[in-house]
């Protein structure tokens, strides 16, 4: 949102024209000489710090805890999969259990019957915990 | 890792086929999924629609970049023609096939951005910058060399493999094409680029400096005797261009945090925006 009291100051120059085909062949060459600074300003090294921080990568698979190694092991349908994900995130919303909610999420949507699993148990859990209350389905 | 909204892919319209969930925490700004990622999850190139969930603290905004421009010239991730779906807190969830909006099949990279979590002040780049980038180099150039046309003023969003720069950080890139005029010869193409990072310092004062620096001559028979006379100028470019961001930026002051958009974005995006990387950068500004 803008700020009402912060009026935009600049000329507005508009979007760049698309570049034509000769253009771009210029654009994406790779480099042929280099250089660059190897540092920052401190000033600039904190900064980034700050802006790594707020960062995420999809999460890493760690791995498996002991209970979902089980149930994998005793080959039980993807439907009890997918309600003990849903169980388990009711009873225990932790930190943890939510990333790897979102990545046994994943997991089970390439099962066979898995999307219809999630939509049963998984999703509308997930967007329940993990999206506070901007769920649909629920 | 609280999640401040997930976002559901599905591979094909209506929400059918695969689907692949997406989520950023409540304190994070970006979740980025290159196409490594993607392609980890059996899901690059085929997203047909897309759910974003709506969340309790901020503007939920799911980007999806082709990573080509023109549909041909691949680019990398976060780059090139892109479609953000967004929805605003609180709100109900956004959701659109990509077959209605020209990108069906074509997402190889996501960018989850929490925005607006509060009053924010937003600016081109190309409006901040233009007029001193085309001013400075036609300065710089002398007679052997011009500018050909408008820079690009882009982003490098998490670069990966690329000398100077972090994959955690977004730097601006300004690439300029150059018409190389020698005497009694064919001209030659040629072009630079510069790559920039703007940081707030300890008085949230916006502040930034050139980060890297590279330049690309055609090929041919004179391409050593340009790039001999043109990179000691590119290089030369470096001090001048951080005194002129130092004069250029110096009335933006007083912000919490700022981050960067992809393409031209002064007005939020509500529902479905269209861009291309190319077009612009947004610098956004939490007051």
């Amino acid at each position: 949102m803008k700020d009402k009291n912060r009026d935009y100051p600049y000329p507005q120059k508009g979007v760049r024209a698309a570049p034509d085909k000769r253009e771009l062949r210029i654009f994406v060459q790779p480099w042929v000489h280099e250089g660059g600074s190897p540092g920052m300003p401190a000033e600039a090294m904190k900064f980034a710090r700050r802006f790594s921080a707020v960062v995420a990568s999809y999460p890493d698979q760690p791995e498996l805890p002991a209970w979902v190694r089980a149930m994998v092991e005793k080959k039980v349908p993807v439907e009890d999969l997918a309600r003990s994900l849903h169980d388990r995130l009711h009873r225990a919303p932790t930190e943890e259990n939510q990333e790897l909610a979102l990545i046994l999420a994943n997991e089970i949507a390439r099962m066979k019957g898995g999307a219809e699993a999630l939509a049963a148990h998984g999703t509308p859990d997930l967007l329940a915990r993990l999206s506070g209350t901007g769920g649909e389905d629920q | 890792m609280s999640l401040s909204f997930l976002t559901t892919g599905y591979e094909h319209v209506n929400k059918g086929g695969l689907q692949r969930l997406f989520g950023l925490g409540k304190s994070g700004r970006y979740n980025h999924i290159s196409a490594t990622h993607l392609g980890q999850l059996s899901f690059d190139a085929i997203l047909s629609s897309i759910q974003v969930n709506a969340s309790s603290t901020a503007t939920a905004n799911a980007i999806l970049f082709s990573n080509t421009v023109l549909g041909i010239f691949p680019v990398g991730n976060f780059a090139g023609d892109f479609r953000q779906v967004a929805t605003k807190k609180n709100t109900s969830p956004a959701f659109a096939n990509m077959t209605d909006f020209g990108f069906n099949d074509r997402t190889r990279s996501i960018l989850l951005v929490n925005t607006s979590r509060g009053p924010e002040f937003r600016v081109s780049f190309r409006d901040k910058f233009l007029d001193t980038w085309n001013a400075t180099l036609d300065a710089q150039l002398g007679s052997q060399a011009s500018r050909k046309g408008d820079p690009l003023m882009t982003w490098a969003a998490f670069p990966e493999g690329v000398s100077y720069l972090s994959s955690n950080q977004i730097y601006l890139q300004i690439t300029q094409a150059l018409n190389i005029n020698i005497a009694w010869w064919p001209d030659y193409d040629a072009s630079i680029t510069y790559h920039l990072y703007l940081y707030l310092d300890g008085s949230n004062k916006l502040r930034g400096h050139c980060q890297r620096w590279s330049a690309w001559v055609e090929g041919g028979a004179k391409s050593d005797d340009v790039m001999d006379e043109l990179w000691p100028k590119v290089v030369a470019g470096v001090s001048t261009i951080n005194t002129k961001l130092k004069e250029n930026l110096s009335g933006l002051s007083g912000f919490k945090d700022f981050y960067y958009l992809p393409g031209r974005q002064i007005a939020p995006t509500v529902g479905v925006g269209t861009g291309t990387t190319w077009e612009d950068v947004t610098l956004v500004f939490e007051l």
